[in-house]
């Protein structure tokens, strides 16, 4: 987090700790926060915690100067977007309906849960857009996320025990293709 | 769309990385050098026979990627990796 007044940007490994130093923070203070973590569609998390639009919204409403950015940091934190030329985009894409449509719609039926509920349920969920949903309860941040899976160079299982490092807890370099909200419609990466 | 036709999505988007593969490896064979007559030299291979070639591996290797980055977030996912 980017404070106001503070030439350090503050980092915190959990969520908790992070809610409690932003309640305590001037409104209009934070210029630009990260969350990092694991990302699915309508989701990101940070340490145990998750955050959904409501959660998110809630945890930084009046915080954010204005213009401010927030960046979800996760996989797949953005709709999938329009079509694209590029083929890891189009990979991410089909991952994406694979594992967030049609493995739990499968899941559902084989339990017994309708079709058309199934259906709708997972319609609804798979291409959800966390960062768009957040703008439009944040008026005037700019909120990012990603559109696709990213690869994070700090996470590869063998780059990570050759450099000797756990996982990687500093936002840094994420390989996917972001995409930047304010109020709702798209805006170009600040 | 019906639980078949869910299927048939399901098995197409599965079936996508194979796709530039299976293109790769009809350039490579469409494209290959030229078999040499008995007792002689097999003639240089021509610039379009190696950019086809090259082609025909890029896509290969485009396909090899992607098959792998889809094993590597099912393992993610499925909290393995």
């Amino acid at each position: 987090m980017q404070v106001a007044g503070r030439p350090e940007p503050l980092t915190f490994r959990q969520a908790r700790d992070a809610e409690a130093a932003i309640r305590q923070l001037p409104d209009g203070s934070i210029s630009r926060i990260t969350l990092y973590g694991h990302g699915s569609p309508g989701m990101q998390t940070v340490g145990n915690d998750a955050y959904d639009p409501d959660s998110a919204a809630a945890m930084l409403r009046g915080k954010m100067a204005r213009g401010g950015v927030v960046q979800f940091s996760g996989c797949n934190t953005a709709s999938i977007g329009g079509a694209s030329v590029n083929p890891a985009v189009g990979i991410s894409m089909a991952a994406r309906r694979l594992l967030y449509f049609s493995l739990p719609y499968f899941q559902d039926r084989l339990d017994g849960v309708p079709a058309a509920q199934a259906r709708e349920q997972w319609e609804k969920t798979w291409d959800a857009d966390l960062s768009r949903d957040t703008s439009l309860q944040m008026r005037g941040t700019v909120v990012c996320g990603y559109r696709t899976f990213g690869l994070v160079p700090g996470r590869l299982p063998g780059l990570t025990r050759l450099l000797g490092n756990q996982e990687a807890t500093t936002p840094g370099y994420v390989a996917g293709k972001k995409v930047c909200y304010q109020d709702g419609r798209e805006v170009p990466e600040p | 769309m019906t639980d078949l036709g869910y299927l048939l999505e399901a098995i197409l988007l599965l079936a996508l990385p194979f796709v530039p593969i299976a293109v790769g490896v009809l350039l490579r064979r469409k494209f290959s050098a030229a078999p040499a007559a008995e007792g002689a030299e097999a003639p240089a291979p021509t610039g379009a026979q190696k950019a086809g070639r090259v082609i025909g591996a890029i896509l290969i290797g485009i396909g090899a990627a992607s098959i792998l980055f889809m094993i590597v977030v099912l393992l993610n996912f499925k909290g393995y990796l």
